[in-house]
């Protein structure tokens, strides 16, 4: 037992430090392309209306005047005392711009997660359970329109359907206008519930469903499909015949032996949607109007904003270490013959 | 056991939803707010930086000037400043001021104070280049300020009432310039106490403002990713005005909102497109060709077809709403285009082949149908064939300034409502230059702009900019298309928006029922 | 009385290519106490025969006719719930592959505590005590309790699923090539095993086996199958003194008690027949070195010869 535990120990130290290299290549991959891409960041800061000096005086404030390498160098300097620089645009701290916006990511992500999760895993189940009625040729449809259609699409259907038509659901945002929630955590749902206020909890949370659904659905269509086709092949494996021969209840075999042995391919398919939708998911946070990753990231490369770019691909890389570790730890969990 | 877990999950899960939802219809309700969607918000809010019309908007809500202007006139009325005085020469301006005004952050507003801040634009303001004239800047007392100048110049004013907002000297000192890009205190009637980029901000009414106290008490300025996510919170009624300053919402979503009942406000607004030429390339090096393409550009065509209408044929630089304003450029005539076309020398056999550059990702998908409108117009001469260019938002100013194109589509909204705004830059050969790249060169408008800029004479500065609207037509460096038009679009509880030719939005007299 | 009667089953698999007749009029008895061997070659239906006691007969196939009583209880009248009920509790079955039929993701305790809940209302201190005293008497020391199944050897396994067919007393096991699997030494072992706990616990043992010299070793009576139907049945020394069927015979002289130059010399050639398109008459006449005219048109009827001894073909 405590073999197993230092090993797991020592694994997680060593992927930690494995980041480090990576994140160098990384930054240093990411501050050539920007540099390479055609566009001036002096352009999106400076107006038209303003002269040439104007904008020769701002690349110098920029530092945008120095050779690359010193750019660089500096920049990277600054990335290990842990400072990331400050946005072109906005002159405001990058830590703190992305400290706003991935925390609603954050949440997006996660509930689109479960959404996914819940719809793809138990519809596949019991499709590949009740592979030969009606509801198989159901499921194949459904997951198959769940990723193939335009998810932005989908979004403005339920957002006319749920906010406008019927005005159960609110349409945009992440929360109503004329309420505001005191910033402790910076997850807005957790910062409502512990001030106690409840009326910008449930505003926001309801806020979160249509979103969530738009997303956990789309990617409940993949999460579907290989959960059907791994549970169908374990309820064909010898070791469920022999638990069914030794009267093993039906609802048994097919959670504990079909879907439990068919969840190392879906919760890798999961990880990796999960750490995609914490990249932000560009489509659904426009059509909703959420302030998240996806739509900071697409508007700081549309403005040249570097040092934000740059900043966005660190935070991303640091996440998507720690959910690629997080699956692993898990499927040592589920399955024992994994050993880290 | 595993049941009985089962049950106090639920009841847990049901206790706390009905709990949830008393405590969320007994806790108070929040101010009245009024939220005002759009595609973009302001990026940043110090006024040394401001060279949008988003930012500019928001500081005229935030800050105070010396001076002011009506919105619906654009007259100056006072500010900051109570009265003022010239010199007989016109080189000294004395401005007597308000007294007893405070910044948001509780700091006094006084000379000195105002001092700081014009100082501080000279020396860093992203329009400091026109701003030389001004020579000195003293103290005489607490509430006395004399502003010297080189030589008189008649933007004086209208540079104090848009450019120096007045923010507290104590705020940049103890936290530093980059500190007000979020969080800035000026003495105006917001201030601003929410700041998420991309997303919103936050004005609260300043309950102590020394004028007339905003009619509301929370504004909120919504960005929304597009046009269409912007039209669904508004129907669901998430917001109260949808503010489309700039051909922001589609001119089809807009007729949408008309025909279901909401209230919509038109007017122009103090954007305006047009051709520019790079007159360093050929065939546009020759005029003939230029003002050929001038008479077969088709406004009325641009206007209804692709703007359903939402706009205003242009003719000349100048907006409508500004003074000064007279069409000069020729309505179409495809006999003189073709004969002009003739003169220099082109015909069927051999046609005349251009390229329009134009972005949409910059100025909006009506820009591929604006394209493909002017490239029809201009073929039914039958002498021209044009290839249509979209170019990425990134890399389209990087390039036209580099010269790589010879005839491209360019939009203009210039903070200051005065004829100058329209004509110097395009018509000054150094800023043509600079700005355009259009090597566009006349000396007789050069000294017309120069001698229009040092006189207070209204009517002298009235006659010479209506000349240079006539050179422009002759010389045909640009062609005017068309202006865009600004709607306000609100539900019935929102009266009292004020609307402004310049389309600078005033939030203190917006009331909700 | 008898434990175990099918009368006259047929198991037929709707495949896409057709119906495989994989059990065609099987009928077949087993006494209390008695080890009974099935033999045949792979593809004879034998373990299609095995599964029907149990009625885990695999998508596509269908009990089409006939009846399986145990205990005098129809169990094709069962409801699946019933059905569930006996399986493992009054007949187990042991599968050939002893490497994939245990739960990779479950470790040994939890499938043993689990089969003894799903079926005893007992607490679960009792079912690890009652696990623990199992895998004991098949040699799983109690300490690898908590290992998973990639822990074990196969015939560790294969002990394993025998302490778990045993584990609720059933009255009836059924083995389907519990140790082909497996080398030989650890086979005569695995054998042994069984042959000892059968005596201790007082079982009934159906062993299906394609390799006659376990059936001979093990079984009290003998039912030969080839190619869906039982050709014949006979006590063990019966059966290995006086074989009639030509294919029994056949059989019997290819055992490897020989060296393997006899072997040779005894296969017997050609191929069993499809089963989706069996021949009309002796499905062994293809095959048959005493083959005639009427083993080619008609199917030979069941003849009994001597004491329980049962034979399907046209010279007797």
């Amino acid at each position: 037992m405590s073999s197993k535990s230092s090993g797991l120990l020592f694994y997680i130290v060593s992927r930690i430090l494995l980041i480090i290299p990576m994140l160098l290549i990384l930054l240093t991959l990411i501050f050539i392309i920007l540099r390479v891409l055609p566009g001036d960041p002096v352009y999106f800061i400076v107006s038209p209306q303003a002269g040439e000096h104007i904008i020769e005086q701002t690349r110098h404030e920029l530092g945008l005047d120095r050779p690359i390498w010193e750019q660089y160098v500096s920049y990277l300097m600054g990335v290990f005392r842990g400072d990331l620089g400050k946005s072109y645009i906005t002159k405001d701290n990058v830590w703190s711009i992305i400290g706003r916006h991935l925390p609603i990511t954050i949440e997006l992500a996660t509930c689109g997660l479960f959404v996914a999760a819940f719809l793809g895993i138990s519809f596949g189940t019991f499709a590949a359970y009740k592979s030969k009625s009606w509801f198989g040729v159901f499921n194949t449809i459904l997951s198959t329109i769940a990723y193939t259609m335009p998810v932005f699409w989908f979004g403005m259907i339920l957002q006319i359907l749920f906010a406008i038509q019927f005005r159960v659901l609110p349409a945009t945002g992440i929360l109503d206008t004329s309420l505001s929630i005191t910033r402790i955590t910076g997850l807005p749902a957790l910062d409502a519930l512990i001030t106690g206020n409840m009326r910008a909890f449930v505003d926001h949370v309801a806020r979160l469903i249509l979103p969530s659904i738009t997303l956990g659905f789309f990617i409940s269509g993949n999460i579907n499909r290989m959960t059907h086709s791994n549970v169908l092949k374990a309820l064909n494996e010898d070791y469920v015949r022999a638990a069914r021969a030794r009267g093993i209840k039906e609802r048994v075999i097919l959670f504990k032996y079909a879907l439990k042995n068919s969840l190392i391919p879906v919760i890798t398919l999961l990880g990796m949607n999960f750490a995609r939708m914490l990249s932000g998911s560009v489509l659904t946070e426009t059509v909703f109007s959420i302030p998240g990753m996806g739509s900071l990231l697409v508007n700081s490369i549309f403005r040249r904003d570097y040092p934000l770019v740059q900043g966005i691909i660190v935070v991303y890389a640091l996440l998507i270490s720690i959910v690629t570790l997080i699956i692993d730890i898990i499927y040592a969990y589920i399955d024992p013959r994994i050993r880290l | 056991m595993s049941k009985n877990v089962i049950a106090v999950v639920v009841l847990i899960v049901i206790v706390g939803v009905v709990i949830g939802i008393y405590i969320y219809y007994t806790q108070p309700k929040p101010p009245a707010v009024i939220s005002i969607g759009s595609v973009r918000v302001p990026t940043h809010l110090d006024p040394v930086k401001t060279t949008g019309a988003d930012e500019f908007n928001l500081e005229f809500n935030i800050y105070d000037y010396l001076v002011e202007w009506e919105p619906e006139t654009l007259n100056v009325v006072p500010g900051l400043a109570t009265s003022w005085e010239t010199s007989e020469n016109g080189t000294v301006w004395t401005f007597y001021l308000r007294q007893g005004v405070k910044f948001h952050d509780g700091t006094s507003f006084n000379a000195s104070a105002a001092k700081f801040n014009i100082d501080r634009y000279i020396e860093k303001g992203a329009f400091r280049s026109g701003l030389k004239y001004i020579t000195n800047v003293i103290v005489v007392d607490d509430y006395t300020l004399k502003i010297y100048l080189s030589h008189p110049h008649p933007l004086l004013l209208r540079h104090l009432s848009i450019f120096i907002g007045m923010v507290s000297p104590t705020l940049i000192e103890v936290y530093g310039e980059d500190y007000i890009d979020t969080h800035p205190a000026g003495t105006g009637p917001y201030k601003v106490i929410e700041y998420v980029e991309d997303d919103r901000i936050v004005l609260e009414a300043n309950k102590d403002y020394w004028d007339t106290p905003p009619k509301n008490s929370k504004i909120v300025l919504k960005k929304y990713a597009d046009s269409a996510s912007l039209k669904a919170a508004f129907e669901a009624g998430e917001i109260d005005i949808i503010w489309s300053a700039r051909g922001d919402l589609f001119p089809t979503d807009v007729e949408d909102l008309r025909k279901k009942g909401y209230n919509i406000i038109e007017s122009e607004s103090n954007m305006i497109r047009y051709i520019v030429f790079n007159e360093a390339q050929y065939p546009f090096n020759d005029t003939r060709v230029r003002k050929a393409i001038a008479y077969a550009v088709n406004r009325t065509k641009i206007v209804n077809v692709v703007f359903s209408g939402q706009a205003s044929e242009l003719y000349t630089l100048v907006a409508k709403g500004i003074w000064g304003h007279l069409d000069t450029f020729p309505h179409r005539n495809l006999t003189e285009a073709i004969s002009l076309l003739n003169d220099a020398g082109h015909n069927t056999a051999q046609k005349l082949e251009i390229t329009l550059y134009y972005s949409s990702s910059y100025y909006g998908t009506a820009e591929e149908y604006v394209a493909q409108v002017i490239k029809e117009d201009l073929e039914e001469t039958g002498l021209i064939s044009v290839t249509l260019q979209n170019v990425e938002k990134a890399t389209f100013r990087e390039q036209y300034k580099a010269g790589q194109y010879g005839m491209w589509l360019l939009g203009w909204f210039p903070p200051i409502p005065d004829p100058n705004s329209y004509l110097y830059y395009f018509m000054n050969p150094i800023m043509a230059n600079a700005i355009f790249s259009s090597h566009y060169n006349n000396t007789e408008a050069d000294s017309l702009l120069s001698q229009a800029l040092s006189t207070y004479n209204q009517t002298l500065r009235q006659e010479l900019y209506e000349q240079l609207q006539q050179i422009l037509a002759e010389d045909v460096p640009y062609i005017p298309l068309w202006q865009l038009k600004q709607f306000f679009i609100t539900t019935d509880k929102i009266s009292g928006i004020q609307v402004s030719p310049i389309a600078y939005f005033y939030f203190h007299t917006i009331e909700k029922k | 009385m008898k434990l175990l009667d099918i009368k006259n089953l047929r198991v037929y698999y709707f495949s896409e290519e057709g119906v495989v007749k994989a059990v065609d009029g099987v009928s077949l008895s087993l006494n209390k106490g008695e080890t009974l061997g099935v033999v045949g070659e792979s593809g004879c239906g034998k373990s299609t025969l095995g599964l029907s006691v149990l009625r885990l007969v695999p998508y596509p196939g269908k009990m089409v006719s006939g009846k399986i009583f145990y205990n005098g209880i129809d169990l094709l009248s069962l409801s699946d719930e019933e059905v569930r009920k006996l399986r493992g509790k009054e007949i187990a079955m042991i599968f050939q592959n002893p490497d994939v039929s245990l739960n990779p993701i479950m470790n040994i305790k939890e499938h043993l505590v689990e089969a003894i809940l799903t079926h005893e209302e007992i607490d679960e201190r009792e079912a690890v005590e009652k696990t623990e005293e199992i895998l004991g008497k098949v040699g799983i020391p109690k300490n690898r309790i908590n290992d998973y199944p990639h822990q074990f050897s196969g015939g560790m396994k294969q002990r394993i699923m025998i302490a778990l067919a045993l584990l609720l007393n059933p009255k009836l096991i059924i083995a389907d090539e519990p140790t082909s699997s497996l080398d030989v030494l650890i086979q005569a072992k695995t054998l042994e095993l069984l042959r000892n706990l059968k005596e201790e616990y007082g079982l009934s043992l159906i062993l299906i086996t394609h390799d006659f010299g376990v059936v001979f070793e093990e079984s009290d009576r003998i039912a030969v199958m080839y190619a869906g139907h039982i050709i014949e049945i006979a006590k063990n020394t019966e059966l290995y003194d006086k074989p009639l069927h030509p294919y029994t015979q056949a059989l019997i002289k290819a055992v490897p008690t020989v060296t393997p130059e006899e072997q040779k010399l005894n296969y017997i050639l050609g191929m069993p027949p499809s089963l989706l398109t069996p021949p009309k008459g002796c499905r062994f006449y293809a095959r048959c070195k005493y083959a005639r005219e009427i083993c080619k048109f008609k199917e030979p009827k069941t003849a009994t010869v001597g004491r329980e001894h049962i034979v399907k073909c046209h010279l007797y």
